[in-house]
């Protein structure tokens, strides 16, 4: 795959109330990202399973985000405090077995911050667009180009 | 049902119209700004990131939606006011916007067709402004232009409520207004606002980046009003800005630190641990220096003032066209009331005092048992029943495509049937009609965000025999359309919503059955307050304590701050107990255990026991030390108010918070204790028995020994709490009120057991788990009773059951975020809308 | 007297004195040992209270007893410092009720690889002679080679039996109702230096760390795990993996249509099946890595010999030192039950919090 012609696949885990809500503003501000985002809607940063990043690095997603409120304005009040916990172990696992830990993302992004939203995905997503595509899929199959 | 006026901007006045039509009463509200969502409130003003606005400006959007019961009335300018309780006659002027926002629905057609300016508001679907509204009207697919014509209207209602707002200020020449590089706070706070806190956009006008900052809130400085939420605001931000770069040279410059009680004092150590300099002023020279700004001799490259506030103008005349009485510049309420000189006019919010956001929230809530005394019957409208097919064994899939937030893309999915309609919103008996002729038994909508219209969509689904379980959002607009997506996402997006559709599965939302009595601990004056909202309207309040605090020792303070003389005082009291033990329960003596939950208390005390749905904490507190009233400076020291007080507690000298009201009026007639002459500290001291309420119930106490309440302990900052931005099940069914919270003055108190009083009112029926389909489940088969998700529920609506060792919910406590299905090692909490099995579902389609 | 015999002495004066009712310890059998559970002081000859198998870990049989219900009887367990240390954290996740039970830990000399032992046993005083030289067996298992807490440590079970660096072995309290029981047995404590045995464990460690890290992102996982059978042993055997039914053994969550089978064969170029077979050790690592206390049973366990405590051992280490947290040998709170408003901030953002 050549590299401008590589089209990263990026799963968004945004808070129902402020990452999905700074998403819905840059909607509605019309602030353009790349469509490699992908977003899926859930009610807080806690209630996304570490599992749910690694299967979907397992899927086939290029890199995940995580999107939750700024530390302390957590609408269930600390539940970003666990997700950060629960990204810090994800990342740590996988930085410790060598795989590309900045797979996973973990972002604070409030309700009012459209056009952080937009900025975060753009820049991440040349982010990716430079790292090339995750063989994390690969994991457990005969594709890929490590296997001979 | 009662019919009340609502006049102003403030966060008092958007919750009390919020407050008054889920009560069951009609409301006009008078909004005096442009249009609903760019009328800023007094704190907005100052704090464009500030998150309270919104909340409260979104809630009220809401019940307005849900219970029909809100009319609103922009530009709106008091013209006169007739007659009395039961019976005003109001008259008003009003200008409608260009568009209606409760019926837009962000099409854009407008502003293809008809120029039409757009701006985008967090939260809502944004503004449109049109610049020739009587050639658009027929452009608008939903109606929602209108030519705004100014119309003056008459009204007659039951009951005023006054809550006219601060105007905004500007810097003030003394402050370094005029010079360059002296920046109004909402400006520079709106130099991050919606982008991120992050270096790359701290800069000056002329493009340098600051290497120092200051920041300075005039209150206490000649004029200037503020309360502690102004000092909160001003140290978070210097905080932030050092955590952001910590070679910062950063600044803060007060008269006094006005950082009270609890939580609030962690902030300033805060601030001088990461090296902040707090520079405690008499007063202030700011001068053009060099290439930036010297403030008392200290140069910084930017300046950054909270303008602060002042008693606008207008309220004379305001007052003058209510004809009630002001006092000090702010309307006069009589003792122990929001109500006004006039009967049946209540004033609120910063119109009473200055006050912080949580305050007004208390104000907006308090208001409802006072005013209802002029108010018929609430009437809430009766939900109907809904049926709903539980188990659907062979899925069938209707996805709605919405044209006008599928725009431009070739839909390409694979469902049992993809129905495309130009406005879903606008045509809800068609997407009924067609669930119910093709036997649609799970639908997904390819629409626009919940927030905006989706949630109506849900209802329109739900009406046609659908249960939410079944139902699936999927943003196409806001996520896709919008934001320059192709077909590839869009399609991605709604196969991955199919393949979650295919495997959802039924939520039952569990409704517990309360107990409608109250409980209230204690004998502090809050707790007959209180007692006196609640003993007309649920059958059987409780009063648990061995006796009730002395008039004089219930204010609060010893020397009476109300324009009463003691013998009144005295009077009026022993009235209000009278009147509430005749009605109320009093049981004699101390609480020995509870147990149970929110909706279902067990309470012993002497030998009683008692079943409460609520439980209201008022134990009061004792007042000690030799002065009359509470200083708020101490002789000799150079740290001012209430912080000088904690610090000499800290030295083991006994002192304490400063009376909440000194820092308000007082700032126009500072008494002579606030000069520094060394009088003697009095001190109000939390009773013992809190520990032991604290234990029972699971509950915090400060370190002095007060109760946490509302200012949740980890967030540490002591503003709105985020439980003011939900409704009351998040408090777990217990209120906490007057000196058991914290050292305050009598109106205070008045407010707090008000609120809880109204707080206890609305959970005084069935309650329906707040999660709604995210409802926490636990499968006892995997469950190893581990209580990891007990730590991570925020709400406490977890525990282990002691007898069978699994992990139980209770679902009226709980509000559905999924940190327990999160934690859970065994995957045996869960919350099944986002059951791994969906989840999966999704990420494998979305991939793709 | 042997360091064998002293304990069963020990625990037999304390079948005298009253202060027990039951005893929990090794007992052998034709090829290993297993713990048993007696009520009598004429059983407490049937045990070996210092084993030189470790088949379970002795923690996880303790949990077993006292899950439901607090134990009734006063119970003595004998438990090697890595299983007090389980024990200490698994009274942590409510696993086990510590009321009524005493821990007796000793300086350890490792244990030998059950299988290993089933072909050429080994006796525990071969092992005791070898710790008393100062030296770690090579015949014990891996994880014991670089143990980090070979001895009881203060605070983590109640009392001590010294045995490195002195001439009899002694008796120390590590909890307030270890030296009562001491006191009560009329046990003079005593004291020996065990920082030369721990040095050189600790030693071996950070070499181990260094040298036996797996790299190498999905390649190296694969070959490491390349001959794993999926039968999931290692988390049986693991004590902190208490769950009823492991999540990567739902049915519900991981059995799936065949299409599913071949659209991941087209889109991977082809699929390993058993699948998911690398998502469980992940997702295990992520369950219980911030606990793991170190006492390499998975690797006993594996049937085709994987040294997985190369795997659990490693990154569980990474992770503890990520939330400054030790397993089992204090009352901290584990990672996963606890937050802090201020940390972590290096997992925000791109590049750490920094942008």
């Amino acid at each position: 795959m050549s590299e401008e012609k590589f089209d990263p696949v990026i799963v968004g885990f945004f808070c129902n109330w402020c990452t999905s809500a700074a998403a819905d503003l840059a909607g509605t501000a019309r602030l353009h990202y790349p469509a490699s985002i992908k977003p899926i809607r859930v009610m807080c940063s806690s209630t996304v399973d570490p599992v749910y990043l690694i299967r979907a690095l397992q899927e086939g997603a290029d890199a995940t985000i995580l999107g939750g409120c700024h530390p302390g304005d957590c609408h269930y009040i600390t539940g970003n405090y666990k997700a950060r916990r629960r990204v810090a172990i994800v990342k740590t696992v996988l930085k410790s077995l060598g795989f590309d830990d900045t797979r996973v993302l973990l972002e604070w992004i409030s309700g009012s911050e459209g056009p952080k939203f937009a900025r975060v995905m753009n820049e991440y997503t040349d982010y990716i667009k430079q790292r090339g595509p995750s063989d994390f899929k690969y994991l457990d199959s005969l594709g890929g180009e490590e296997v001979e | 049902m009662g019919k009340v006026l609502i006049y102003g901007t403030t966060v008092a006045s958007y919750r009390a119209a919020t407050n008054f039509a889920r009560s069951g009463h009609k409301v006009i509200f008078l909004n005096r700004g442009a249009f609903l969502v760019n009328k800023p409130t007094q704190m907005q003003q100052q704090h464009p990131r500030d998150i309270v606005n919104g909340y409260v400006k979104n809630m009220l959007v809401a019940v307005a939606n849900m219970t029909g019961n809100i009319e609103i009335y922009h530009n709106s300018e008091l013209l006169g006011l007739d007659g009395g309780p039961g019976n005003f006659k109001v008259k008003f002027r009003h200008k409608y916007p260009t568009v209606n926002v409760f019926k837009c629905i962000g099409c854009d057609l407008c502003v293809e067709k008809c120029n039409a300016e757009f701006k985008p508001i967090p939260g809502s679907i944004g503004i449109y402004t049109i610049p020739d509204p009587e050639g658009c009207v027929d452009v608008c697919p939903a109606k929602a232009i209108q030519i705004p014509k100014e119309e003056e209207r008459e009204e007659k209602v039951d009951v005023v409520i006054l809550s006219p707002e601060y105007d905004s200020q500007e810097i003030d020449e003394k402050y370094g207004g005029n010079l360059k590089n002296v920046i109004h706070f909402a400006k520079f706070a709106s130099l991050f606002s919606g982008k991120g806190v992050d270096k790359r956009f701290l800069k000056r006008e002329d493009g340098k980046a600051p290497k120092s900052i200051g920041f300075f809130n005039p209150a206490g400085f000649e004029g200037y009003l503020g309360s502690y939420e102004e000092h909160v605001i001003i140290f978070r931000e210097a905080v932030l800005m050092k955590e952001m770069d910590p070679n910062l040279d950063v600044h803060i410059f007060l008269k006094e630190v006005r950082l009270y009680g609890h939580n609030q004092l962690f902030l300033f150590d805060k601030a001088k641990e990461k090296g902040i300099n707090v520079h405690l002023i008499d007063d202030i020279e700011v001068k053009e220096d060099g290439d930036g700004v010297s403030v008392n001799g200290i140069h910084l490259d930017l300046f950054a003032v909270l303008p602060g506030q002042k008693i606008p103008d207008d309220w004379k005349d305001i007052a003058h066209k209510a004809g009630i009485e002001l006092e000090n510049g702010f309307a006069k309420t009589r003792p122990f009331t929001f109500e006004t000189t006039k009967d049946g006019i209540f004033a609120i919010g910063e119109f009473v005092k200055p006050l912080g956001s949580a305050e007004s929230i208390y104000h907006g809530t308090a208001i409802v048992p006072q005013a209802e005394k002029y108010l018929k019957p609430p009437e809430l409208p009766q939900m109907p029943e809904m049926k709903f097919k539980q188990e659907d064994f062979n899925p069938k899939v209707g996805v709605f495509i919405c044209e006008c937030a599928a725009k431009g893309f070739d839909i390409d999915v694979d469902a049992d049937y993809v129905i495309k309609k130009d406005y879903l919103c606008l045509h809800p008996e068609e997407i009924v009609k067609e669930i119910k002729e093709k036997g649609i038994n799970r639908v997904v909508f390819g629409a626009c965000s919940p927030s905006l219209r989706g949630a109506m969509l849900e209802m329109t689904a739900n009406k046609a025999g659908v249960h939410s379980s079944y139902i699936e959002n999927v943003q196409l607009r806001e996520y896709a359309s919008r934001v320059g997506a192709d077909s590839k996402k869009a399609n991605a997006m709604l196969r991955a919503a199919i393949a979650k559709a295919r495997k959802d599965v039924f939520v039952e939302v569990p409704t517990v059955n309360t107990i409608k009595n109250v409980a209230i601990i204690g004998g502090d004056l809050a707790a007959l307050i209180a007692a006196d909202y609640l003993v007309e309207k649920v059958p059987l309040v409780y009063i648990i304590t061995p006796e009730f605090d002395e008039p004089i020792l219930a204010t609060g303070v010893k020397e009476n701050t109300l324009n009463m003389s003691d013998e009144e005082l005295k009077e009026w009291y022993n009235t209000l107990k009278d009147r509430v033990l005749k009605r109320a329960k009093w049981i004699k003596g101390e609480v020995e255990s509870i147990e149970g939950s929110l909706g279902n208390f067990r309470i012993s005390a002497a030998g009683t026991e008692i079943r409460s749905g609520v439980i209201i904490i008022a134990t009061g507190g004792d007042v000690v030390g030799d002065g009359t009233h509470i200083v708020s400076r101490m002789n000799g020291e150079n740290l001012h108010s209430a912080l000088s007080a904690l610090y000499a507690k800290r030295k083991g000298i006994e002192a304490t918070y400063d009376l909440m009201k000194s820092y308000s009026l007082l700032d126009l007639y500072p008494p002579n204790a606030k000069k520094g002459e060394g009088e003697p500290l009095a001190y109000v001291k939390p009773r013992d028995i809190n520990k032991k309420i604290a234990t029972l119930l699971g509950m915090e106490l400060d370190k002095e020994g007060f109760f946490f309440f509302a200012e949740e302990p980890l967030h540490r900052v002591e503003r709105a709490g985020i439980q003011f931005m939900l409704f009351e099940e998040p408090f777990g069914g217990v209120f906490v009120a007057g000196l058991a919270h914290r050292p305050m003055s009598i109106e205070e108190e008045m407010e707090e057991a008000g609120f809880a009083a109204q707080s206890a009112m609305y959970l005084m029926r069935d309650i329906t788990s707040p999660a709604g389909k995210y409802v926490s489940v636990t499968n006892p088969r995997k469950c190893a009773g581990c209580g990891i998700c007990v730590d991570a529920c925020v709400t406490g609506a977890r525990y282990v059951d002691e007898e069978d060792h699994i992990a139980k919910v209770r679902p009226a406590q709980c509000v559905g975020c999924g940190a327990c299905a999160n934690v859970c090692p065994s995957g045996a909490a869960i919350i099944k809308a986002y059951s791994p099995t969906g989840v999966f579902e999704m990420l494998k389609e979305v991939v793709k | 007297m042997n360091e064998n015999e002293i304990l069963k002495k020990f625990i037999k004066d304390a079948f005298d004195k009253g202060l027990i009712e039951a005893v929990m310890a090794p007992s052998a059998t034709k090829d290993s040992y297993t713990y048993a559970l007696i009520t009598k002081k004429e059983d407490v000859d049937k045990l070996t209270p210092i084993a030189p198998v470790m088949q379970w870990n002795g923690a996880d049989m303790i949990r077993r007893i006292t899950r439901l219900k607090k134990s009734e009887r006063k119970l003595l367990a004998i438990l090697r410092p890595c299983e007090s240390r389980t024990y200490k954290e698994l009274v942590k996740f409510n696993q086990i009720n510590p009321e009524n039970i005493i821990v007796l830990s000793y300086d350890c000399p490792g244990t030998v690889h059950a299988r290993n032992f089933k072909y050429e046993p080994t006796s525990a005083e071969d092992l005791l002679a070898e710790m008393k030289k100062g030296n770690i067996s090579k015949k014990v298992r891996e994880s014991c080679q670089v143990c980090e807490y070979p001895t009881p440590i203060k605070g983590v079970g109640d009392i001590g039996f010294g045995i490195v660096n002195t001439d009899e072995p002694v008796f120390f309290s590590l909890s307030d109702n270890g030296k009562e029981f001491l006191a009560s047995i009329g046990i003079q404590e005593g004291e020996r230096d065990d920082s030369q045995w721990v040095k050189i464990h600790r030693e071996n460690r950070e070499k181990w760390l260094k040298e036996e890290r797996i790299t190498g992102g999905r390649k190296g996982l694969e070959d490491f795990l390349s001959s794993c059978l999926n039968c999931h042993n290692c988390k049986d055997m693991c004590p902190i993996c208490f769950c009823k039914e492991c999540f990567f053994e739902d049915h519900s969550v991981f059995d799936y249509e065949s299409n599913k089978y071949y659209n991941w064969a087209d889109d991977k170029d082809g699929i390993r099946l058993p699948t998911d077979k690398s998502l469980f050790h992940i997702g295990r690592l992520i369950h219980m890595g911030t606990s793991c206390v170190g006492c390499g049973l998975c690797q006993q366990a594996c049937p085709m010999d994987i040294p997985l405590y190369r795997l659990f051992g490693i990154v569980g280490n990474d992770l503890q030192k990520v939330f400054d947290y030790k397993p089992g040998i204090n009352d901290d709170i584990p990672p996963v039950m606890d937050f802090r408003e201020d940390e972590l901030h290096e997992f925000e953002g791109l590049f750490g919090g920094e942008e």
